[in-house]
């Protein structure tokens, strides 16, 4: 008995094993995947619209985000408020410029439609939202030996929306172009009679650069989609193992991709 | 509405009339009932004369009383595994009579009635949705590596389910493992699990009474949404000093009990460590080049009780038991240590008085002590100067004070009411990382202070001969960081008879939880934090109807209880999509880590549950066992997860079907198998990728877009289901009479045919042959079918 006993217990031991199989799954998809991010701002010197191809996660070769490849035969239009705007494919930036400047008025309806023979039809119709009306900022910081902390606070008037975002970026003009730039960004969902948004960054380092620094406020109305979209990209790190999922939204029907309308006022604060 | 307060005041009218008695003079007969022999106390013996008159069933502490006329009565005491008796009383006056019922294996003939015609039936009781396990079910049913498991017993119960392959943690009708109130002699136990959830802290040999509800709670139940598992550890034998051991697989388990103070009190110490850390040491050594590595979890149960006089007695009882994993790295060429350490761990302590004031009144105080802490720290040093550290820690501390009455009021209404106040001291995280390379350094303790309370009443109704109720009302309240919450809990539930050995069941329960469970659904780790409700995070509430029918087919000797339940639960958390565990961020600009607050990183939303529940249950002869099926959907809805969209739980499960035979051949060998079905879990799984376009700025503030990031299109939440999960079990116990008591061998197989069932998902590459990779789902199985056997012994 207690060499059965023992030959048992050594096999129970040793028994546990990593048995790693692969899973089955069912083919997925090929879908196409639009961005197009429009304001009310002269901030935007290519009012393009990117269109490229989504690649299946499992059993297909990994790749790179370079790899992805534009959808180069779609038509592309907005319309609304009598307005028709017309996207023709530029292969230098592998995007879809405008024919004309956009300009979207605040409160029309205005649908982005791709039409490629491969995808179909990607739709998404949305309403520029209402500018930000009156408002009264006030603006505090703390200086401290290299850094300085801001404060801001935004009282609006007569809030007409109910999404916001405050965008604050900055840059150190005495740096290679792009190194210095920082951008942070805040959403925010008004309920009931609220009227305030508010928000606190820091400057960093601020020594470099002396007077050539600069800090700018981009305070924007924005659509319900893009606020939902918008709050979960801030966080979006989908490297972390042990971090939940995002799971990113779209609002175009038959694809991927944000259709994404704003509406703000650009403030300098330095 | 009128209507409503017609028939709630009425309601009221007739209860307090029939508190009121008008016949005949009667008097208590009252007492204690035991084990034969060791005089161990028994909990939910049934009491009855043998007319039906009156009825009872003993308390957690082993008391009964109940209301006799005047003259000659005989008195039956029944139990599940042991032998019926009958007493034989005069009343004349109050009287106490204790009892000592003797097991199935040491009955003596002459006090024995006709079993069969006397066993609990579950028609008779008005409670529904709630389950009594036997001990010795739990030590005859085949466990994995032999190791007899309390919760995984639970499991196999209609209605709970398991996580993933061989873990203990209970989801009971839809609610999460978080939902489950695990007392143990009255102390509150957090994290029930060891070995990251394949074992649970309990070991069956300590333990006296395992009783789950999953609804129709009495209103002195309070602080969980979905279910109260109540456990009470044995007193100890008043015998004689004895004890036993037990050499298994993985580990190794004693226990010793006695009488002292010439037998007015007891003790039982009971303790098991696993040794996989000593044995496996010299292979880890050589696969780990000379670093040692190891995990083990010990457990320690103590329990004392004393009788003063015959009218007060008190019990210390105590709980102690943590896991250890533990791994040294160095390399002796850059006189380089790392040191690495992740450990979690429970202590309970409960201190109670019984006091009988007089027959019909009896009191419990008690003082409880409850600690569970999670800690995991890394230490790294180059030539004795650190280089990094981490330590994180969560945990939570909860002293108590408990006051609870029984008031035998008549045989028509036994009421229960008392009071219980409850100080937590919650730590979520405490966060230190210091890192000596580029001096950076978090260093931030989060500690909430709070105080719990309940008051409760609650009176079981035998309002006709037909209808019965369990009826009662909890007031709960809950302050902390200056916010306070008050919530009453009604709670009912009727038993109507529809003919003999038949009734019909109802119940409602409102339940609050004041406190919350983070936990992170990608990772399988005790990384579970404890948090209290605030101002932002809201109290947890459930609302829970059951419906069901009770029958006992006395001759064929089992029972068939089928219910259907329907469950909405409200201020439900859950992490927000793309938060960690951790609450840590790096900073996309500079990389640097940023500490945020627990508090944002969750998110509330609601959640249902609803289905039906079979269980065709044979506790008597040779061949018993059950047979349970479930059929279950669990819902949940959060305004920010799934674009708002409802989605189904994790553990929302279709069917889960289970299916446990204990067969005795003979006296001495006993046969078991178990057979589990279940839907597979949900999970969240990435589909495709796309190039994610953000916009950002340039020198001149002009847009332009990013395409840094790969964007993840994902199933829905939970959208994908992992393969159905089945197993069978097969036991084989035989026991010897040896000189000093009797040995038993216990043979089992663990997943008998071998199904690869599934432990979890990962995404892992794949090398194809032009020198590129793909990705690939992953299944990970860890348990093949797995003999053991264990060696026990039982000194007489």
């Amino acid at each position: 008995m207690k060499q059965i006993a023992l030959i048992i217990s050594f096999i129970s031991i040793f028994g546990c094993q990593s048995i790693v199989e692969n899973v089955p799954l069912p083919e997925t998809e090929v879908k196409a995947v639009a961005f197009g991010y429009f304001d009310n701002l002269n901030l935007t010197n290519k009012q393009n619209i990117s269109l490229t191809k989504s690649k299946p996660v499992f059993y297909t070769a990994n790749s790179q985000s370079s790899d992805y490849e534009p959808i180069q035969d779609a038509q592309i239009t907005i319309t609304g408020n009598g307005d028709n705007y017309e996207f023709y494919y530029e292969p230098g930036d592998e995007e879809y410029e405008p024919s004309q400047v956009v300009n979207l008025q605040s409160g029309s309806e205005y649908t982005l439609t791709v039409n490629s023979p491969e995808f179909g039809v990607l739709k998404s119709t949305q309403t520029m939202p209402q500018p930000l009306g009156a408002y009264t900022i006030r603006i505090d910081s703390t200086e401290r030996e290299y850094d300085t902390d801001y404060r801001v606070s935004i009282e609006l008037d007569n809030p007409l929306n109910q999404y916001y975002r405050i965008e604050v970026f900055g840059q150190n003009l005495s740096m290679v172009e792009a190194e210095g730039i920082y951008v942070d960004r805040e959403y925010f969902k008004l309920t009931g009679s609220e009227k305030q948004l508010s928000t606190s960054f820091t400057e960093y380092n601020k020594s470099f650069g002396g007077d050539k620094r600069y800090i700018y406020l981009v305070i924007s109305s924005i659509t319900e989609d893009y606020y939902n979209y918008g709050r979960l990209l801030k966080d979006y790190n989908p490297q972390n193992p042990f971090g939940e999922p995002t799971l990113l939204p779209s609002n175009f029907e038959g694809g991927l991709g944000i259709f994404a309308l704003s509406s703000g006022v650009v403030i300098q604060i330095r | 509405m009128r209507i409503t307060n017609i028939r709630f005041y009425s309601f009221l009218l007739l209860n307090v009339i029939s508190f009121l008695s008008f016949s005949q003079t009667k008097h208590t007969l009252s007492g204690y009932v035991k084990e034969q022999g060791s005089k161990e106390l028994l909990i939910g013996v049934t009491i009855y004369s043998s007319d039906k008159s009156a009825g009872t069933v003993s308390n957690d502490f082993g008391y009964y009383a109940m209301e006799l006329t005047e003259g000659k009565h005989t008195i039956i005491y029944n139990f599940v595994g042991y032998k019926a008796i009958e007493k034989e009383v005069t009343i004349s006056k109050d009287l106490v009579l204790t009892v000592e019922l003797p097991s199935m294996e040491s009955a003596l003939s002459e006090v024995v009635v006709n079993a069969s015609k006397t066993q609990k039936k579950v028609s008779e009781e008005v409670r529904m949705s709630s389950i009594e396990v036997p001990i010795k079910t739990i030590k005859d049913i085949p466990a994995l590596f032999g190791e007899k498991d309390v919760l995984k017993v639970l499991q196999l119960m209609p209605g709970v389910q398991s996580g993933s392959e061989g873990q203990s943690g209970l989801y009971v009708r839809g609610g999460g493992p978080d939902q489950n109130l695990i007392i143990l002699d009255g102390a509150t136990v957090y994290n029930a699990q060891h070995l990251f959830g394949f074992f649970s802290l309990f070991n069956g040999d300590a333990l006296r009474s395992v009783e789950l509800i999953k609804g129709g709670f009495p209103a002195r139940y309070g602080g969980r949404l979905s279910s109260v598992i109540d456990m009470n550890m044995k007193d100890g034998s008043k015998e004689k000093i004895t004890g036993e051991l037990g050499v298994g697989v993985i580990s190794s388990k004693g226990l010793i009990e006695g009488p002292f103070a010439k037998g007015k009190g007891s003790f039982i110490v009971s303790g098991r460590r696993t040794y996989i850390d000593i044995l496996a040491q010299p292979i880890i050594l050589a696969a780990n080049s000379g670093n040692p590595a190891g995990y083990f979890f010990y457990d320690l149960n103590a329990k004392a009780n004393y009788e003063i006089d015959d009218k007060n007695r008190v019990y210390l009882s105590g709980y102690f038991g943590r896991d250890k994993f533990y791994f040294n790295y160095s390399e002796p060429f850059d006189s380089y240590k790392a040191k690495f350490r992740f450990g979690w761990g429970n202590a309970t302590g409960t201190a109670r008085w019984n006091h009988i004031f007089n027959p019909k009144l009896f009191s419990n105080t008690a003082l409880i002590y409850s600690f569970y802490e999670l800690a995991i720290s890394e230490k790294d040093e180059q030539l004795n100067q650190p280089l990094f550290e981490l330590n994180y820690g969560s945990g939570i501390n909860d002293y108590s004070i408990k006051q609870d009455f029984d008031w035998y009021a008549n045989n028509n209404h036994k009421v229960k009411f008392g009071l219980v106040a409850t100080n937590h001291r919650f730590t979520p995280d405490a966060l230190v990382i210091r890192d000596n390379f580029d001096g950076s350094l978090i260093d931030r303790k989060t500690e909430y202070k709070s105080l719990e309370t309940g008051l409760y009443i609650e009176d079981e109704w035998k309002i006709s001969k037909r209808l019965k109720s369990l009826h009662g009302i909890r007031l709960s309240t809950f302050s902390s960081e200056g916010t306070t919450y008050i919530k009453p809990e009604p709670r009912i539930g009727l038993a109507y008879a529809l003919r003999k050995d038949l009734s019909m069941k109802a119940s409602y329960a409102s339940m609050n939880q004041y406190i919350h469970l983070l936990s992170n659904s990608g990772v399988g780790l005790p990384t579970d934090l404890w948090v209290p409700a605030t101002e932002q995070v809201k109290p947890q509430s459930s609302r829970q109807v059951a419906l069901g029918f009770a029958k006992d087919f006395e001759k064929q000797k089992f029972s068939l209880t089928l219910e259907g339940y329907y469950k909405e639960m409200d201020n439900i958390i859950a992490y927000k999509e793309g938060a960690s565990f951790l609450a840590i961020e790096q900073d996309i600009d500079d990389g640097s880590i940023q500490s945020i607050s627990w508090e944002e990183n969750i998110t509330s939303g609601s959640g249902t549950s609803y289905g039906g529940e079979l269980l065709l249950q044979k506790k008597q002869g040779r061949l018993n066992g059950w047979i349970g099926y479930t059929l279950s959907w669990t819902k949940q809805q959060f305004p920010e997860l799934n674009g708002g969209k409802e989605f189904f739980a994790r553990y929302d499960r279709r069917h889960d079907i289970s299916v446990v035979l204990v067969y005795e051949i003979k006296d001495n060998i006993t046969l078991s198998g178990t057979w589990v079905y279940g839907t597979g879990n949900a999970i969240t799984l990435p589909v495709s990728s796309y190039r994610l376009e953000d916009i950002t700025v340039n020198s001149s503030i002009n847009r332009w877009f990013d395409y840094t990031n790969l964007g993840t299109e994902y199933t829905e939440r939970n959208g994908f289901r992992m393969e159905a999960y089945h197993r069978a079990d097969i036991g084989l116990q035989i026991s010897k009479p040896r000189k000093h008591g009797i040995r038993t061998w216990e043979f089992s197989a663990y997943n008998m045919y071998n199904r690869r069932n599934p432990f979890f998902y990962y995404i892992g590459n794949e090398q194809l042959f032009d020198d590129t990779s793909r990705q690939v789902l992953k299944k990970i199985s860890i348990f093949p079918i797995l003999p053991s056997v264990s060696w026990n012994y039982k000194f007489n």
